[in-house]
């Protein structure tokens, strides 16, 4: 045992004396830091006017929304709809002119904002005008257009949860390619949704959320980066005699080389997805942890909080990571040259989102969903499409954790006799 | 100790590199001389387990080649291969210890020892991309001898040595031989000339003589000749003959060659070596001319 974490120890040296390691961790890095800032900077604040900056916007912002935070109950709703209804009866909230009546941002801070979540799934959910906007095949614009929740009254509170029951139960019913399997899947999902729901400022788990399909990919592409050398540099170095030709060569040697690979993808994974949680909590407020995740997106089944929806989303990406690094590994010891390994790998990432496959040809589109660029997207794990298996249904979480992991088991074997059978000559 | 090769084969497409080859070495130095291409480094790959023979199969001791145990008694210095450019010359050694299983103390006192051997002590902390040829080559005998191999093979081991660590090499294979296998493959006939006790000769893919050097050299004893003649008598004879030596002077050419008896009466014969007979096998006739 020894002389294998000695072996390790040597594979880690080796990995990182190679100047392209320490590239690519350094700009992995530099994307982190920039999604930090672009967090930030690119969403429009409603107390972005004048002289106040960025930040201190954002901050306005959120404390207008945190004057709110506690229970969505049926007190919460009536106000939401109470607040709304006085604002569209007075003019003064609006600028009028010949284009119609344009909302103050003054007016949106003091009667939407603060119960701004509510509002926004009511909007949703009540939405029942899709055709009131075209007529005759005529688009009209319309910026003054009557809303949802314009029409409730503050009686209509009391069907808040009901209506996003009954709206959801219509809107899964309605999707044309789920099986039957899956849909009662989403039902029992979304009976063990917890009502009523918290009201909070989110943005720090929203972000996560939101750019973790791009962490995930600079997290991979560096590690492509890192560990696609593990085995063919050996070959490139012409190394591979002397190790194949040492006791330990075609043993310890390759499952040292597999271990210094598979933890160096797990600890890249692991550090830099919960720097980057810690980071967006740290910078939009670490609020929002017991929000359902249908505050984010009401037509959400899936009975989790926002703090839960982004641990599973950090536990899918370590396990896709985690393949991903292996099948790199696969490339390195059978593709030889260090070049093609890189461009293995690169396919492997960038190749499915070449394609736009249709839902209506379900098998095509799930083999789609299980590369590893698309299954850390929060779109793809929280989707309506699940993973039937037979006959069980499973969410794509749920699913990728066991592919990935079947697939690293599956996988190592391969690399090992594909090492150990290299001839020289 | 017993190492014995049985029937190996290598066959590549349109070639066979290693022909039918059965030997048995036992303790000792074993020189092993061939042309390019004669298949000394396809042979020794497939003796150290890094090529799959197309048939036959190696054994020492009854281990086959394949086997963990087998690998845990070689030492292997390959003809062309790599290095950490990284790496300092302590670390390579120490981390090729490790793959040879050498618990780390060891590892780094044995690694010590070894530099000292090459005369590379004092570079011991130096990266391997500063090192010249001859530095990296002394630092690949080292790696061969980590684990204190029974069967050591060395392929073009004095390749790019300095006559100073040359002497100090042989010297040192010599000492090995006492109790280890040593083969060693060479284009240096005066490497193997000392220190080899038996010498295999390959050719072609397969070994066309093997025995000490006494016993190869009566092949061609009294077959060799020196003369001093005109440059159109060395003309002709080096076009019927295999030369081994010859020297433009003023107005005479002095010419060394192999031949069956005296063609011409100033010729006289003289002691053979084996680099007389590493030419007499490899040269075709009247290439020299
Ligand atoms: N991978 C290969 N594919 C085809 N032929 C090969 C291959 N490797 C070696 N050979 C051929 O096998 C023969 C033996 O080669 P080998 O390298 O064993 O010779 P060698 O005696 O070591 O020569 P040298 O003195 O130049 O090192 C050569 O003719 C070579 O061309
Ligand atoms: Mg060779």
């Amino acid at each position: 045992m020894h002389s294998f974490f000695d072996i390790v120890g040597f594979e880690y040296k080796k990995m990182f004396k190679r100047k392209s390691t320490m590239v690519s961790l350094f700009l992995l890095v530099i994307i982190v830091v920039l999604f930090n800032i672009v967090s930030v900077t690119s969403t429009s604040y409603w107390h972005l006017t004048g002289g106040t900056s960025t930040f201190e916007a954002m901050k306005l912002d959120k404390e207008v929304i945190r004057s709110k935070a506690g229970v969505m109950d049926e007190v919460f709703i009536k106000e939401a709809i109470e607040q709304n209804t006085i604002m569209i009866n007075d003019d003064e909230n609006y600028l009028i002119n010949e284009y119609g009546r344009h909302l103050k941002s003054d007016a949106y801070i003091k009667y939407v904002l603060p119960y701004k979540k509510a509002v926004d799934i009511i909007n949703n959910v009540y939405e029942k005008n899709t055709g009131e906007l075209s007529t005759d095949g005529f688009q009209v614009f319309n910026p003054g257009r009557v809303k949802p929740i314009d029409t409730l009254t503050v009686n209509d509170a009391k069907s808040f949860y009901a209506s996003i029951n009954r709206a959801l139960v219509v809107y899964i019913t309605g999707l044309a390619n789920l099986s039957q399997n899956e849909k009662e899947k989403h039902f029992d999902m979304l009976s063990e949704v917890t009502t009523p729901y918290y009201n909070d400022h989110y943005d720090g788990y929203l972000y996560f959320n939101k750019y973790l399909e791009v962490i995930a990919l600079a997290i991979m592409i560096a590690i492509a980066f890192c560990i696609s050398p593990v085995f063919a540099h050996e070959y490139y170095l012409k190394t591979d005699q002397i190790i194949l030709s040492s006791k330990y060569g075609k043993s310890k040697a390759i499952f040292a080389k597999l271990f210094t690979g598979v933890t160096f993808s797990v600890a890249v994974s692991v550090v830099v997805l919960f720097y980057f949680l810690l980071s967006m909590l740290s910078i939009h407020g670490i609020n929002g942890a017991n929000m359902a995740i249908q505050t984010i997106n009401v037509y959400s089944t899936y009975p989790l909080t926002l703090l839960q929806a982004s641990l599973i989303g950090i536990n899918v990406t370590i396990f896709i990571t985690l393949f991903f690094g292996i099948l790199t590994m696969l490339f390195s010891a059978w593709l030889k040259s260090p070049f093609l390994v890189i461009t293995a790998s690169f396919l492997l990432l960038f190749a499915p989102g070449l394609f736009n496959v249709s839902p209506k040809t379900r098998l095509l589109y799930q083999l789609f969903q299980i590369f590893p660029a698309k299954a850390t997207q929060y779109s793809n794990i929280y989707s309506n499409y699940l993973f039937e298996v037979l006959g069980s249904v499973y969410t794509p979480a749920t699913f990728y954790i066991v592919f990935a992991s079947i697939g690293s088991l599956l996988t190592i074997p391969f690399i090992k006799y594909t090492f150990k059978n290299h001839q020289i000559g | 100790m017993e190492l014995t090769i049985d029937r190996l084969t290598k066959q590549y497409q349109n070639k066979i590199a290693v022909d039918r080859i059965s030997l048995t070495l036992t303790r000792g130095v074993y020189g092993l001389l061939g042309a390019n291409g004669a298949g000394k480094t396809t042979l020794m790959r497939m003796m150290c387990g890094i090529l799959r023979p197309t048939s036959g199969e190696v054994k020492f001791n009854g281990i086959d080649v394949n086997h963990e145990d087998y690998r845990d008694v070689l030492g292997y210095l390959p003809q062309y291969f790599g290095y950490y450019p990284e790496f300092t010359a302590m670390e390579f050694l120490c981390y090729m210890a490790s793959l040879k299983g050498l618990p780390k103390q060891r590892a780094k006192e044995k690694s010590t020892e070894l530099l000292e051997l090459v005369s590379l002590f004092d570079m011991a902390k130096r990266k391997i991309k500063t090192f010249s040829g001859g530095m990296k080559q002394r630092l690949g005998i080292a790696q061969a001898m980590l684990n204190n191999p029974k069967i050591l093979i060395l392929d073009e081991p004095t390749a790019g040595l300095d006559p100073k660590e040359r002497v100090r090499f042989r010297n040192l294979i010599s000492q090995l031989g006492i109790d280890r296998i040593v083969l060693l493959s060479t284009h240096i006939v005066t490497d193997i000339e000392n220190i080899a006790e038996t010498i295999l000769i390959m050719k072609d893919g397969q070994l066309i003589h093997k025995g000490s050097l006494e016993d190869i050299i009566k092949i061609i004893e009294g077959k060799v000749f020196e003369c001093s003649v005109d440059s159109k008598t060395a003309k002709k004879l080096s076009n019927l003959y295999p030369i081994i030596n010859l020297r433009e002077g003023k107005d005479k050419t002095f010419i060394r060659f192999v031949c069956d008896e005296n063609p011409c009466e100033n010729a006289i014969s003289v002691r053979a070596t084996l680099e007389d007979l590493y030419l007499y096998y490899f040269s075709e006739v009247g290439e020299n001319a």
